[in-house]
């Protein structure tokens, strides 16, 4: 801009060459206009860094008020982009096309079991469906270092749950008509007991042979009904079967702890659910099941998730506007204190625009390097911390870790139009007077 | 006929109070041509330093005409004021206004900030122009720490390092004592011999010994000193 501007009002107004009587100056003169533009930013970063070297204690000052902000935020975006995967694994684990019934706690002893007929009705009425049902017997003991969960279900389980078969086989059909003694072992368990497929496990009164290992993404998570969850070590038994193992005095129920629908995609699950309530409520039993999908399985996630974004947008518009604040009164302050400078400006030719961009990169200098120091702190912690220590799990991704940064510049730039605006409004004149 | 450096035509200049206009300059008219050395004084108030401020292009006056080197000013043409003030005219203040976290050759070299350079050759230049005023030991050294006579030789060469069309000096001399005074008027001198035009205003009247036109500042005007 400075060299478009020589050029076109150059050459008006003669230099001293054209005084004979001062032509030895020559020896000084210096064709200004021919040479290369310096790369003007850099010069003005230069400008500010000397402003800012000047006051050091101000400048750590102000650094530090907005360092503690964009640590805040960081952290709340963090907490939030961990819930947010959280909800994904949750979902992952549970089936984001499955539906769960579950016998309402407190509903009468008759209506806690799943009657047989309930799974044949859903099962004959949603087309496309997987429905099965599981019966859960906890802390069977099978000589493992603990006790593991067997649970007792169709061929139709591993399908519904999604559970990968990575060797052998499903149960078929006639496993479960004949009540085979088989099972599927999860592969945690198969590693641990070291069993692979064909070999046998003693459970309490029944060995059983392993026809399939599993590989569920068994991770076991507090917001899931326990009934729901699918741990990383468990037995897998034809429904069949009579619980020779089970260390319940109870006789069993006929019926199940959970049922399972697979839709067959998370788009057919909200229709899927619909039909099932009517079918079931048909037989007035619809009031007796809790209904669990993956809405209502991330519902107490989304409550948090809302909690913290309404409180991350409040700290932010607080940063914005006692940062902003912080950041208007300094540069004003810095101002009143350069006005000799800022007219010594204006005398080698500095415009009105050059002053004030002295006051934005100043202040977006600030407040980017605040920014940096800001989500340093945390990304330092968080490596020096134990993840499973955190009551809650913290992401810092590129996004969260960018968010803060933006917000801040902006600030900045918000904060310094006013001091800009002064700064430029400064007469040279009345800046450089003596008095 | 070369045009006068400096051409004031009727110029005027009131300031607005609280208690309505103050009149400082009444129908000023001044030439100033190439070469010559302008020493202006005058009483304390009498409008000296709002003089140079127009002349210097740093103010507008209020009524009148202000060109330089032949050319008019109109000064609503910022651009071309830009232009005139970075590339022709050098200034010296009473306070010297140098940043005083720099280094003495940084001080000089900021004349060009505004300025297409070459930073080797300024710095150069500007090395060259502290050792002519016995300022080289200096040059590494930040502004603050030096005298009050070794500043203002500094804001001199600051003024120089590109030669100007007219220097203009606010009592270069008014906070310094009698030595660092005929120091820094030796720089003066040897500036005006090499050719560089010098309008300066001072309260000493010993300084109009080195002009070449003495002119005096009273009743909102200007008139020539014998
Ligand atoms: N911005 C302003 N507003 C109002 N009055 C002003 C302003 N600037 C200068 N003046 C007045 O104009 C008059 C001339 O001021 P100026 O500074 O030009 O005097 P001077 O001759 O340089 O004085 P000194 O020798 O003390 O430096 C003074 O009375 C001063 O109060
Ligand atoms: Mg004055």
């Amino acid at each position: 801009m400075q060299q478009k501007e020589r050029s076109s009002s150059n050459g008006d107004i003669h230099g001293p060459h054209t005084s004979d009587s001062i032509l030895h100056v020559a020896r000084w003169k210096l064709r200004v206009e021919r040479f290369r533009v310096p790369p003007s930013f850099r010069l003005l970063l230069s400008d500010v860094l000397g402003g800012l070297r000047a006051q050091p204690g101000r400048l750590l000052l102000a650094m530090g008020t907005m360092a503690t902000g964009v640590a805040t935020l960081t952290v709340l975006f963090g907490i939030l982009a961990g819930l947010d995967r959280r909800a994904e694994q949750l979902v992952a684990e549970f089936g984001a096309d499955t539906i769960a019934l579950t016998p309402t706690a407190g509903s009468g002893p008759a209506e806690q079991t799943l009657a047989a007929n309930v799974r044949d009705v859903l099962r004959r009425n949603l087309n496309g469906a997987t429905v099965s049902a599981i019966r859960r017997h906890p802390r069977v003991p099978i000589g493992a270092k603990r006790d593991v969960d067997v649970i007792a279900g169709d061929h139709n389980l591993a399908p519904a749950r999604a559970w990968p078969l990575v060797a052998g086989r499903n149960f078929d059909p006639l496993d479960i008509q004949h009540a085979a003694h088989v099972c599927l072992l999860t592969r945690a368990l198969a590693d641990e007991l070291q069993v692979g497929v064909q070999q046998f496990i003693g459970l309490p009164h029944m060995p059983l042979r392993v026809v399939g290992i599993i590989a569920p993404s068994g991770d076991n998570d507090a917001n899931m009904d326990p009934r729901l969850a699918s741990g990383a070590r468990f037995v897998v038994v034809p429904e069949s079967l009579p619980p020779l193992w089970s260390q319940s005095d109870t006789p069993p129920s006929p019926g199940a702890d959970a049922l399972f629908i697979k839709t067959g995609s998370p788009a057919t699950v909200a229709a899927m659910l619909d039909r099932a309530r009517q079918l079931l409520h048909g037989g007035g039993r619809a009031a007796a099941w809790t209904w669990t999908t993956p809405d209502t399985l991330l519902g107490g996630i989304r409550k948090l998730r809302g909690t913290i974004s309404l409180s991350a947008g409040a700290i932010a518009g607080l940063c914005l506007l006692l940062g902003g604040a912080t950041l208007t009164g300094l540069m004003l302050a810095r101002i009143q204190e350069r006005i000799p400078e800022i007219g010594l400006r204006r005398s080698l030719g500095a415009s009105r625009a050059d002053i004030a961009a002295l006051c934005v990169v100043e202040a977006l200098l600030v407040s980017v390097g605040a920014a940096l120091l800001g989500i340093a702190t945390p990304l330092c912690a968080l490596a020096t911390l134990d993840p499973g220590r955190l009551p809650v799990s913290v992401v810092l991704n590129a996004t969260v870790l960018l968010v803060p940064v933006f917000v801040v510049a902006g600030t900045a730039l918000l904060a310094s139009l006013w001091p800009a605006l002064v700064a430029a409004r400064i007469s040279p004149y009345e800046a450089l007077r003596n008095d | 006929m070369t045009p006068p450096v400096l051409h004031l035509a009727n110029v005027g200049k009131s300031y607005p109070t609280p208690a309505g206009p103050v009149e400082v300059l009444r129908a000023v008219n001044l030439q100033v041509h190439a070469a010559e050395f302008v020493v202006i004084t005058g009483p304390s108030g009498s409008g000296k330093t709002t003089l140079l401020s127009i002349a210097g292009l740093l103010d507008a006056p209020s009524t009148g005409t202000v060109a330089f080197a032949g050319k008019a000013l109109p000064q609503n043409d910022e651009r071309a004021l830009r232009h005139v003030r970075s590339h022709h005219i050098g200034m010296i203040f009473q306070r010297f206004h140098l940043l005083e976290h720099r280094s003495v050759v940084e001080n000089v070299m900021f004349r060009y900030r505004y300025l297409p350079h070459d930073r080797a050759d300024v710095r150069r230049r500007a090395l060259a122009l502290l050792d002519e005023f016995g300022l080289a030991d200096t040059a590494d050294r930040p502004a603050r720490v030096l005298s009050a006579g070794e500043r203002q030789r500094v804001a001199i060469a600051r003024a120089v390092v590109l030669p100007p069309m007219l220097l203009i000096a606010d009592e270069p001399t008014g906070n310094l004592d009698a030595a660092s005074a005929d120091r820094v008027m030796a720089c003066f001198r040897s500036l005006h011999r090499q050719g560089i035009t010098v309008m300066l205003v001072t309260h000493n009247l010993s300084l109009c010994a080195y002009a070449t036109r003495h002119l005096r500042c009273v009743d909102r005007g200007l008139a020539e000193a014998a």
